[in-house]
């Protein structure tokens, strides 16, 4: 415990946590933890890389900017919220996490998240796996005919592709059409059922956001621009996110 | 009462409210004869208190303590008592206020009902009392002993009228009643309706509305209670079975800014839990495993940290400092799993606990604020009233106070003060109605006749299940002279005593032997209920079969019957050999000593002339001010020097108060009503008479050794903290870092209580500190956090600001070290698991505050008075009468009681003031015939009782045979008996305690032996 004595001297410097309370509605409570460890207690990543959220919060806290920016733990957050949720200082963790991960050098983020984002720049599909608009229809083309014939009662389901003025715009995981297409199906039977008019588009159909986990803002928002124009464009009415 | 002051108008106090608090309030009106109007929306009165199992401190029900005093008979003539009574309209203002009152129909004739329960077994569907866990409804009886004895009917959930009607024997139900429309006049209102509790049903993630066996604390009190849905059993919600293992989770509701929750602390949780799970485990089952899952643990009250050991280190309650994230019940699983995690290391623990309590906190209640809004009282954004920082029971409408949960969560103890100070100051605003002379029963030939003793059994189950009852009753009935007995329903049920009264009368009883709890409590209540049936007070005896018998033998039945049988045969035999006497009426005094000339003194002092009482304020110093001098804001910002100067102009300018400092008490006889104090005067005797006695002496500034405390320039107490922000700006810019630490000579060995006030002192230091410097950097060191109430919100604010909490062990203290131009602060942050160094250009130690000891010690021997083991004032009941002592007359307010911020030291002045009021209100006092006489022939002037008295009352007189021997005056006596004791000769005999008396027990008790 004595290894890594924290020493506190000299006047208040300008830390890392007080730049995220800056950008935060109500800078994000991020003041305010009464460290009861509710958080720790439902985060699905505590115990890994011997952090946990409450101990992330409180060493923003003391200042400690180089580990908090440094330890690879931000990575491993899922963004799932659970600390939020229960906090009762409603507390935004989520939001402390992604700009630590923001803090980081692009070069040093995690390579598999990084390249999936990379991918996603080089196509207007926005695929993580670097699907094209062709291919993309093909598969869907190819799924629906398969199910309408051998599903009779689902001989009408469409699974219509940049259909214009259509009400909802959906957009879809590229893992599906690229490795499990019959997964595809079960959502489009949903909508048909409901009666739903909706249509992927042939551009920013992916709805991976990888950009995003990698806290990468102008990637994320270039992706996000990507997909809302092309909805936009189509005069649909409804962005339906799956992701 | 000299006379009547402007400010008096006709009319009552108008209390809203019939729980404990608005019931105290009430009573202390009524007695200071005061006429009262209690209203409660409820059909009976009673409030929360009657549905919690039992209390803390105590851990007893003690609702035998409440409900008599709100019974019928003992009234007095002013208080108009009305239940499912509304306030529907408030016109007027300060002393004349016309208040609309509509009174819903119960529909059964109060005056007819008996309470046979005949319309409740007929229409079970429709009746109920259980709150939460029984959802039948509308004959109602809240608990069992209710206030009016008499059901109450939902008629809209009625559906057979006529065939509701028929059913009651003696024609009480009333099926067409209408609404009472009422106007009232009244000189000032008392808002004491209470508040609501938290409801967690949203909250998905503690299960509470998917879950039986997740409770709210109320839920948990009724699953314990005798009266609720399992008949006192403690079984599991889901499957009836008894639990294994208990959890509560605090602050549900409370201390939050999310899902509807109070950002302030309710106060009276954590104790409430700890008393929940020593309960559990005292009168359940020792082996079931309680665990409280807390944030901080606030024992904060009078005695309270000593609980919360004695539950940690007696009763083995496990105390987990965390927040659990969840509640689940696997499917397939009958346990619920709580997953949480500890501040040591940064992983998950999952844990099964059998059933799941919810510490929910309070609320403010709907229909309160409404009522709230029509008076135009200022509220705060949650819904509770605004008060002054000075005077926590005024709102901000004059002649409209507050008490009670009503004001903010609280307990039972805060509750009764604070019922008390609004009933000093609404009862200000109304003018006295006389009483009718007190007649006392005299001693008739009847009462001295040849003995027919009558023995009443009053335990009720749930305090003594080792007990058997009706083996006792019959045992009792073999005593020779025995001539009636009998279980006598409930000490706590007022209308059972209607069927005592019958059973002496018709027996000729004129002797009687009750056989309950504790005489301090319960003696005076038998004493009155039976003098209307001509029973000498003198010739009642007590046995205590429930502490002497039931209590300490818990465990073993045949010991503690066999005992209780030996008690009450030895109270049969004593009885049999005490004589009837007479009580005496004689003037009383009307006057006032307040001793201790602080905030509390002045402020009681000044409360007491403003009722027309003449006030004796008697200060040990040269100046009026005590502590608070020390002091510049409250946390609040309210100004403490300037409330000094204003309460010193004040005092020493009221023609009713008689300011005297450098002064010192020195002796004191008498008793309640005519006391004699002699004082020391700048050195000069004087004596002064006086009727009651308020003592306000306050407490000593802690000065311990510990952290370079005198050594070392940067390191301060938080009173020289304050005194520096204020008189130093300057210096405190340049600090760039400051550490607090708190529990500084509290909680410890030495001094084992919480100082209450300290969490709080260093917040408003904090907050002082970042206005002059918004760039320091500001660590407060500490256990528990105890910012209860509003404090939280301070709490907040700090952490807002930037202040840096951090909890330390007890057995991790910080460490503070000389560093050149700093002192530097080593403390642990268990959280990071890591040391942390400051540079601190200051240090701040929350020293807190330990009694005046040795001073106190020299009053309660002047005035025969108990302290506490810590050296504070003992109150008589710390539940219930948290302001008087037990020696009557006497009352204690400020910190001589315990520490306390100034707000709340002012709240018990008023409170001491409204109690000694009840005192000062009679005109005759009555004479107690227990004083000590002597048999002058037997004397031998031996001066043994002249040397052994403690209060110097033995005097050597000459008789008109010109005989010196020791005369004892009746009046200054205190009937201690130390005299008697002593007497060589047994020439002094103390009424109601002869030896013949004693003796006669005793040899019943080794009758066998002897024979």
């Amino acid at each position: 415990m004595t290894a890594n004595i924290v020493s506190i001297t000299g006047g208040k410097q300008s830390a890392f946590i007080d730049k995220v309370k800056e950008i935060l509605p109500q800078g994000g409570n991020l003041n305010l933890c009464l460290t009861c460890g509710a958080c720790a207690s439902g985060c699905p990543a505590t115990g890994l890389a011997d952090m946990d959220p409450r101990k992330f919060l409180r060493m923003c806290a003391m200042g400690m900017d180089e580990e908090v920016t440094t330890t690879p733990w931000v990575w491993m957050c899922t963004m799932c919220m659970r600390c939020i949720y229960v906090c009762p200082m409603e507390i935004n963790i989520p939001q402390l996490v992604f700009n630590a991960r923001a803090a980081w050098p692009r070069e040093n983020r995690p390579k598999g998240i990084r390249d999936s984002c990379d991918m996603a720049m080089r196509t207007e599909t926005n695929s993580a796996m670097g699907t094209a608009p062709d291919d993309f229809k093909f598969v869907v083309e190819d799924v629906l005919a398969e199910y309408q014939e051998a599903q009779p009662e689902f001989a009408d389901m469409q699974a219509p592709i940049d259909k214009e003025g259509a009400y909802f715009f959906l957009n879809q995981n590229s893992r599906e059409p690229n490795t499990e297409p019959d997964e595809l199906v079960p959502l489009w039977k949903i909508l048909h059922l409901a009666g739903a008019d909706w249509t992927y588009g042939s551009k920013g159909w992916a709805a991976e956001n990888y950009c995003l986990f990698l806290a990468d803002n102008k990637c994320w928002e270039h992706v996000t621009r990507v997909s809302a124009k092309q909805a936009d464009d189509l005069g649909c009415k409804v962005f339906l996110n799956t992701e | 009462m000299q006379k009547k002051t402007k400010l008096q108008s006709n009319g009552s106090v108008l209390v809203v409210g019939g729980g404990l608090g608005g019931i105290r309030a009430a009573l202390d009106l009524a007695e200071a004869r005061k006429d009262v109007i209690l209203v409660d929306k409820a059909p009976c009165i009673g409030g929360l208190m009657t549905q919690l199992d039992r209390t803390f401190p105590t851990n007893n029900c003690d609702l035998c303590t409440v409900a008599p005093f709100t019974a019928k008979d003992s009234r007095g003539g002013h208080l108009d008592m009305r239940g499912l009574t509304t306030v529907t309209a408030v016109k007027g203002k300060e002393g004349n206020f016309t208040v609309s009152l509509m009174t819903a129909p119960r529909f059964v004739n109060v005056e007819k009902c008996t309470a046979c329960g005949e319309c409740q077994r007929k229409y079970p569907e429709c009746v109920s009392f259980a709150p939460g866990l029984d959802p039948r409804a509308p004959t109602c009886m809240r608990y069992p002993k209710a206030t009016p004895y008499a059901y109450v009917i939902d008629m809209a959930k009625c559906a057979d009228k006529e065939g509701l009607k028929q059913c009651c024997p003696v024609g009480a139900i009333e099926t067409d009643a209408l609404p009472k429309v009422e106007e009232a006049q009244c000189g000032s209102i008392i808002l004491a309706a209470g508040a609501a509790l938290f409801d967690p049903s949203h909250l998905d993630y503690f299960g509470y509305a998917a879950q039986p066996d997740v409770v709210t604390s109320l839920e948990y009190e009724r699953i314990l209670s005798a009266s609720g849905p399992t008949g006192g059993k403690l079984l599991r919600p889901s499957n009836g079975q008894p639990p294994k293992k208990v959890a509560w989770i605090q602050c549900v509701g409370s201390r939050g800014l999310q899902k509807g929750a109070g950002a302030y602390c309710s106060s009276a949780c954590c104790m409430f839990a700890l008393k929940e799970a020593m309960v559990t485990r005292e009168r359940f089952d020792s082996e079931i495993e309680t665990t409280i899952f807390y944030m901080d643990m606030r024992a904060f009250g009078k005695d309270y940290e000593k609980y919360l050991n004695r539950a940690k280190e007696q009763y083995g309650v496990r105390l987990v400092h965390s927040r659990p994230h969840d509640v689940l019940r696997p499917v397939g699983m009958d346990k619920l799993q709580i997953l949480y995690t500890v501040d040591e290391a940064p992983k998950h623990i999952t844990e099964e606990f059998d059933m799941v309590v919810l510490s929910t906190g309070f609320k403010m209640n709907e229909d309160v604020k409404k009522l709230a809004e029509d008076l135009a009282v200022e509220l705060y954004a949650d819904g509770f009233p605004k008060t002054d920082c000075f005077n926590a029971v005024a709102t901000s409408v004059p002649g409209v106070y507050v008490c009670g949960t009503l004001q903010g969560g609280k307990d039972i103890p805060e509750t009764m003060t604070q019922a008390s100070a609004a009933s000093c100051l609404a009862g200000a605003k109304v003018a006295v109605t006389p009483r009718p002379k007190a007649e006392l029963p005299a001693v008739t030939p009847e009462c001295a006749g040849s003995p027919r003793v009558g023995v009443l059994v009053t335990l009720c189950d749930h305090e003594s299940t080792a007990l058997d009852t009706t083996a006792l009753v019959e045992y009792a009935k073999s005593i020779p002279h025995v001539v009636c007995a009998a279980a006598f329903e409930a000490a706590c049920d007022p209308s059972s005593f209607d069927a005592v009264k019958a059973a002496i009368l018709a027996n000729g009883v004129n002797r009687v032997v009750v056989a309950g709890s504790s005489p301090r409590y319960e003696l005076e209540k038998y004493q009155a209920m039976l003098a209307p049936v001509g029973i000498n007070k003198y010739l009642i005896e007590v046995a205590n079969i429930r502490e002497q018998a039931a209590w300490v033998h818990a465990g073993e039945p045949a010991a503690a019957n066999a005992k209780a049988k030996q008690l009450v045969a030895m109270a049969v035999a004593g009885v049999m050999a005490a004589k009837p006497l007479a009580d005496h009426v004689v003037p009383a005094n009307k006057n006032a000593l307040v001793v201790g000339g602080g905030v509390t003194g002045m402020t009681a002092a000044l409360e007491l002339a403003g009722q027309g009482a003449k006030v004796c304020l008697v200060e040990k110093t040269a100046e009026l001010g005590g502590v608070a001098r020390n002091l510049v804001k409250t946390i609040e910002g309210g100004d403490v020097q300037a409330l000094i100067a204003d309460l010193v102009e004040k005092t020493t300018s009221h023609p009713n108060i008689k300011v005297f400092t450098a002064t010192e008490i020195v002796d004191h006889s008498g008793q309640v009503g005519l006391f004699r104090t002699g004082l020391s005067v700048n050195g000069a005797y004087k004596e002064i008479e006086h009727g009651a006695t308020i003592l306000a002496t306050g407490a000593t500034p802690n000065q311990p050794q510990a952290f370079l405390l005198g050594e070392n320039s940067r390191v301060c107490t938080q009173l020289d903290l304050q005194k520096v922000v204020n008189e130093q700006p300057k210096e405190v810019k340049k600090w760039k870092n400051v550490v607090m630490i708190q529990c500084v000579g509290s909680r410890d060995a030495d001094n084992p209580n919480c100082s209450r006030l300290c969490c709080q002192s260093s917040i408003k230091n904090a907050l002082a500190i970042l206005k002059e410097n918004p760039n320091a950097r500001i660590f407060v060191l500490y256990r528990d956090l105890r910012t209860y109430g509003r404090f939280e919100e301070y709490y907040q604010k700090a952490r807002e600001l930037g202040v840096i909490f951090v909890r330390y062990s007890v057995d991790n203290p910080p460490k503070v070290e000389a560093a050149g131009h700093y002192a530097n602060v080593t403390f642990t942050d268990v959280i990071m698991g890591r040391q942390v160094v400051v540079s601190a250009d200051c240090v701040g130690l929350s020293t807190g505050f330990v009694a005046s000891r040795k001073s106190n010690e020299a009053l309660a021997k002047v005035f025969g008075l108990p302290l506490t083991d810590d050296g504070y004032f003992a109150e008589m009941h710390v539940k219930l009468r948290p302001v008087d002592m037990d020696k009557a007359g006497f009352f204690v307010a400020g910190c001589a009681h315990s520490p306390k911020v100034i707000a709340e030291n002012l709240t018990q002045a008023r409170a001491a003031a409204s109690r000694a009021m009840t005192v000062l209100a009679n005109d005759t006092l009555v004479q107690e015939a227990k004083f000590a006489h002597v048999d002058r022939a037997r004397c031998a002037a031996c001066l043994v009782c002249v040397r052994a008295c403690p209060f110097d009352v033995p005097q050597i007189t000459v008789d008109d045979k010109g005989l010196g021997r020791s005369y004892i005056d009746p009046v200054k006596c205190h009937g201690c008996g130390t005299c008697a004791a002593e007497c060589p000769a047994k020439a002094i005999q103390l009424n109601q305690f002869e030896d013949v008396q004693i003796l006669s027990s005793l040899d019943q008790l080794l009758a066998k032996v002897n024979a």
